[in-house]
């Protein structure tokens, strides 16, 4: 043991140095001191709710799929919801923390936060296995670390903020590319470690980025082969490649068992998620511009008001607008592309021109228009938000800048290059940083609070385990934004409850949404009517859905229907009608 | 002498013989031209076919096309301020002897027209053959190529971009500086090397023709050869030698521009000619790559036409690239060139790929959506615009590249059946990339001509000679945009069927004519009349379909009521004429 730490110590001293380096950068670019840790990091009512609504799921019990605190008075399923199991691997660690730590928004915080170091760990990782110098791995990871795309989907997108396998991707194809043992398929295959490795990768892979990282994965895997083919005329790299994809397949569709048990006794939900021909691919595709153009709230005002300028005249601009490379990605994906010129056999040479080949074909296949349009037209347009492919981009451009300099740095040798390559790299990854990503954490601490003392006061006043009914009906999932209700604050009430029972959350195009829609469908005296005899023992509304006309109808409605006020949140978002048969 | 030297070339003219001979009767099939009166444009709707049908007409009757005395009136329309008519000065030219030679713009527009397949063809087969590809393979390639779905689409109306005849030259002239270490060599021997005065030519010609896109993506296909050539020999001289044939295309364009360069200094400059919508035009006119694959609207193959109608009606930006197709062919080419980017054997067909295969993806680069072009839009200059247009130039790479790898096949293995097959998938390649629906009906088009023609001649001899004729509605030029059902160039029939009348149609906008123009459009009817009598107009000519059914009615109520006459309308009812007493 103390042989294998003194012959790695090196290795643990640099692990030791990234892991405090992205602590620092951590706690500097989103201003930690500001922030409580029982208070999610994201509460702003969009998609970070599901992951909010995971990690309450994960105390209260096993798993996900369903909860019978949902959907109220029947239970919710969510096992038409295929992406709810592609991503297993953050379910899990965030399943730990919850176990660990008993509180939903702190189990999240820190999912998030642990989110970085996994990512520079596996990418330094990487790094080592391609044999880059120790310091140039540490600082082309942390710049993978901190790519904008990370700050900018956040917790609102964690099942794609967790890419810490992208790397792993990269280098299987890197083996295959490179290593002639591996995945050979003999008696010796047990014996060679990285195959016991890549059967790992596979299954790390199968379970992360809801379907677009496995995805992405194997179209460069397909690439791989296709290039090492061309080059050797060997054609058994297409059945390694084949058996990595179907590796990646299989453990898809070990994860999607249970929505095809579900669906099978149950009947398929066509209402689920209605994607409308090509034109979500190209409006949430690749853009190359996007890949050079800062981020929004830019530190240099004259990009700014390039990026401006962009942004505010250009059509579709969505989530594409995470694409940004930074300085260092640039950089090598300029090289990468004047790197097809090359035609040179060399390792550094054959390297680049491999990373180039995956680059020009992920550029391919993301652009608007592009192969993916082909795959839309003639395959599945299920997968429609290509622009999610700059994440892989940026990891192989910034590998090819770490080639470049560990070539640079292996020739000289010179302790300048060390300082100038980490100064670069701070100031890098200040460049990429979105200023205006930083939490707005008292916002956060004073509707968080206010939201949970409000649930709190409703929990006190009913029954335990009482169903509560919420308006306004709302579809769920992707019910879009009503007025300034965004599309997921509905959960709030389960999220900050124990015991009751909320009727939001049933899954659209099932039995327990239809029988919402149908209650809310009546007038206000009949629905009160109809949710009394079902048994509810509260109205719950959520005000920011309402113009304040209608809104003020709706709750004198109530009031007169009722015989009795309101209770109002502290930040007035919220109100609750208890319904006056119910007695605790 | 020429005896012999004809019988040395013999395979080459026999060649050429079946080329044009094939090239003439896919035309004739085609376009059914046995129902095809030569006396009537091939399409007459009013749209940007009508330019040339004018430019036509004008050299039909004066020297050039940049201003005229007949259009503008009571002014002269000057055309200096729309720069992109000095940008194809190559087919102004074709079209100056087309028309002095029949003396009839309709004639003189469609051999225009039809002459593009055969110079396409022509040009690409020359270029393939200076390539060393067999006689044959050439004539496949270059009939394929000249009938590419992006020349039938665009057709007549987009004249300045269908004639893309010096695309392979283009090519050539990268290859050449690629491949050639004797070519721009700026020392004595220079003119001795007949391949720099073909260069210099072919730069004359480039800069000539496709309004400053075709020089454009010549220009960047140039600077894409240096990069090449650099990276490979570590030798800046190249880059010496692109920038010289770049900077050639550049003078040539200036030197076009000088009329127009002179009439701004004494006129001032004009920012209502052209307006650009910013770099979002580059995003919406971009290269998708898909429709280089999605064979065109109208199929031949019916079962493919569910495909294609799922993309079209679904996509977003659906517009002038929907003639990016590149057939099938072209697409055999584009993937060898993507197979290419991934192999590293260094032999002389694998060297002239690679340099294919750099220019085909960074001919993606720059034109697929959003990517170099819109980065060249947001901080260079946005009057590049349509980057889809570039596929015409893919798809000359495509069947290059197809050509190449063909003609290595054949030369290995010399066999007749590759001869067979690959005649029989050209035929099927061209069936295939050729669109329905672009065959006008003939008949339509010669009633709406001659409806037309009658009528405007009657006018004609109603009035003195030179007279000056007030059109309505008042309408911009250019690029106003149709309205109602009258399209955007509708108003230049009275001009086009003329011969001595002044049209009031035609003043640039932004310019003292025009705002004449548009100040007498903003008075009553009653002071309009009074106006132009005193300007010496001897009547009003109305394009009724710019009109609902009740503003023509109460139009001409007032004008009958105000002149005292009826109108004269034609025979179709699109025209009314009202003459001045």
């Amino acid at each position: 043991m103390k042989t294998h730490f003194i012959k790695y110590k090196n290795e643990y001293i640099s692990v030791g140095i990234l892991m405090m380096t992205t602590l620092v950068l951590q706690i500097l670019l989103l201003q930690l001191w500001k922030m409580s840790i029982a208070v999610p990091l994201e509460y702003s009512g969009s998609e970070g709710m599901s992951s909010l609504l995971n990690a309450k799921m994960f105390i209260s019990q096993n798993w996900n799929l369903s909860c019978d605190r949902l959907g109220a008075p029947y239970s919710t399923q969510y096992y038409d919801l295929t992406s709810s199991m592609l991503h297993n691997f953050d379910l899990i660690t965030l399943k730990i923390f919850s176990m660990l730590t008993g509180d939903a928004a702190v189990a999240l915080n820190i999912q998030y936060l642990s989110t970085y170091f996994l990512i520079a760990l596996i990418s330094y990782l990487v790094m080592r296995e391609l044999k880059i110098t120790n310091w140039i791995a540490i600082c082309g990871s942390l710049l993978f670390t901190f790519m904008s795309y990370i700050f900018m989907r956040g917790i609102l997108h964690m099942a794609l903020t967790t890419y810490y396998f992208i790397p792993l991707s990269i280098l299987l194809c890197f083996w295959i590319y490179e290593r002639d043992d591996i995945l050979v398929f003999n008696r010796q295959f047990f014996k060679n470690k990285r195959n016991l490795l890549s059967i790992f990768f596979v299954i790390l892979i199968a379970n992360n980025g809801i379907a677009y990282y496995p995805f992405f994965t194997c179209y460069l895997l397909i690439i791989t082969a296709i290039s090492k083919v061309i080059k050797t005329k060997n054609f058994k790299i297409f059945i390694k490649s084949a058996v990595v994809i179907a590796g990646i397949v299989l453990c898809m569709m070990v994860n999607l068992i249970p929505r095809f048990i579900y669906q099978f006794q149950n009947g398929p939900n066509s209402a689920i998620i209605i994607r409308d021909g090509v034109s979500g691919c190209e409006e949430l595709a690749l853009k190359l511009i996007q890949l050079f153009l800062p981020v929004d709230g830019h530190r240099i005002p004259i990009i700014g008001a390039v990026i401006d300028e962009y942004n505010n005249n250009s059509f579709y601009v969505n989530e594409n607008m995470t694409s940004y490379l930074g300085i260092i990605g640039i950089c090598g994906f300029l090289v990468l592309i004047f790197a097809l010129f090359i035609k040179k056999e060399s390792i550094l040479n054959g390297r680049l021109s491999f990373l180039s080949e995956m680059n020009i074909a992920m550029v391919f296949l993301g652009t608007v228009g592009g192969f993916s349009a082909v795959f839309a037209v003639l395959v599945s347009n299920n997968i429609r938000a290509y622009n999610r492919i700059s994440i892989f981009m940026a990891y192989v451009c910034i590998l090819t800048v770490a080639f470049m300099v560990d070539a640079f740095y292996r020739k000289h040798k010179k302790k300048y290059i060390v300082i100038i390559g980490s100064i670069i790299t701070i100031f890098c990854i200040w460049e990429q940083f979105p200023t205006n990503r930083i939490p707005e954490y008292e916002t956060n601490y004073y509707n968080y609070y206010s939201d949970k003392n409000f649930v709190a006061e409703i929990e006190g006043s009913v029954d335990k385990g009482a169903m509560i009914f919420q308006m306004p009906y709302h579809e769920d999932p992707e019910g879009g934004q009503v007025y300034e209700m965004t599309d997921y604050p509905l959960y709030t009430g389960y999220i900050h409850s124990n015991t009751l029972k909320w009727s939001y959350g049933s899954i659209k195009g099932r039995e327990g949404s239809d029988w919402i829609q149908y209650a809310c469908s009546k007038s206000i005296e009949e629905t009160v009517s109809h949710i009394k005899d079902a048994g509810f023992a509260g109205i719950y509304i959520d005000r920011r859905a309402y113009e304040p006309d209608k809104l003020k109808k709706l709750e004198n409605k109530l009031t007169d229907v009722l015989e009795s006020t309101p209770i109002y949140s502290e930040n007035e978002n919220l109100s609750f009608f208890k319904l006056k048969e119910v007695h605790k | 002498m020429i005896k012999e030297y004809f019988k040395r070339n013999k395979a080459e003219y026999i060649s050429v013989v079946i080329l044009l001979a094939v090239t003439l009767l896919i035309m004739v099939l085609f376009y059914k031209m046995w129902d095809f009166n030569i006396t009537v444009p091939i399409t007459y709707e009013g749209g940007d076919e009508t330019g040339t049908l004018i430019n036509a007409k004008m050299f039909t009757e004066q020297t050039w096309v940049l201003s005229t005395d007949r259009l503008g009136a009571p002014y002269t329309a000057e055309y200096y301020d729309f720069t992109a008519n000095v940008m194809h000065n190559f087919d102004m030219v074709t079209l100056k002897i087309f028309a002095m030679i029949t003396g009839n713009a309709a004639v003189a527009f469609n051999l225009e027209f039809f002459s593009i397949f055969i110079f396409v063809a022509l040009i690409s087969y020359f270029v393939m053959r200076e390539l060393k590809i067999t006689n044959w393979i050439a004539i496949c390639g270059s009939v394929t190529f000249a009938f590419s779905p992006f020349i039938i689409m665009r057709s007549t109306k987009h004249m300045v971009l269908s004639t893309c005849y010096f695309i392979p030259l283009s090519i050539l002239l990268c290859i050449w500086l690629y491949e050639r270490d004797d070519i721009f060599n700026f020392n004595r021997d220079f003119f001795k090397n007949k391949r720099n005065w073909f260069a210099i030519l072919f730069i004359i010609l480039i800069a000539n023709n496709g309004i400053a896109y075709y020089q454009f993506f010549t220009c960047f296909l140039l600077l894409t050869t240096a990069i090449s050539k650099i990276i490979k020999t570590r030798r800046f001289k190249y880059l010496a030698k692109s920038i010289a044939a770049i900077v050639g295309i550049i003078i040539c364009m200036v030197i076009n521009l000088i009329p127009v360069i002179l009439y701004m200094s004494e006129n001032g400059k004009n920012s209502e000619a052209v307006i650009r919508g910013g770099f979002i035009e580059s995003e919406i006119y971009g290269l998708k790559l898909i429709q280089l694959l999605l064979p065109v609207d109208s199929h031949n193959v019916g079962w493919l036409g569910k495909t294609i109608d799922y993309y079209n009606n679904s996509t977003l930006f659906f517009n002038e690239n929907i003639t990016s197709y590149i057939g099938i062919m072209g697409i055999c080419g584009f993937f060898l060139l993507l197979g290419i980017i991934f192999a590293k054997k260094k032999t002389e067909l694998f060297n002239r790929l690679t340099i294919l295969s750099e220019m085909n993806f960074m001919m993606l680069l720059l034109a697929a959506g959003s990517g170099i072009g819109t980065i060249f839009s947001l901080i260079v200059s946005d009057m590049i615009r349509g980057y889809n247009r570039i596929s015409i130039f893919i798809a000359y790479v495509g069947i290059l590249a197809f050509c190449l790898g063909l003609n290595a096949l054949y030369r290995k293995y010399n066999k007749k059946w590759i001869f067979a097959v690959t005649v029989i998938f050209t035929l099927l390649c061209i069936w295939e990339q050729m669109p329905g629906g672009y065959v006008p009906d003939y008949d339509i088009v010669k009633a709406e001509y001659d409806c037309d023609d009658l009528f405007i001649k009657n006018i004609e001899n109603s009035v003195s000679k030179n007279a000056m004729i007030y059109q309505l509605p008042y309408h911009k030029y250019p690029e106003e945009g149709s309205v109602n059902d009258m399209n955007d160039y509708h108003l230049f029939a009275g001009y086009l069927h003329s011969d001595t009348l002044k049209w009031s149609y035609g003043a640039m906008k932004g310019r003292e004519a025009d705002n004449w123009q548009e100040n007498a459009s903003n008075l009553p009817i009653e002071e309009l009349v009074d106006y132009l009598k005193d300007s010496e107009f001897q009547g009003i000519c109305i394009d009724r379909r710019a009109y609902t059914t009740d503003e023509i009615a109460e139009l001409e109520d007032k004008l009958t009521q105000k002149l005292y006459t009826k109108p004269q309308y034609s025979n179709n009812n699109n025209l009314s004429f009202f003459a001045f007493k």
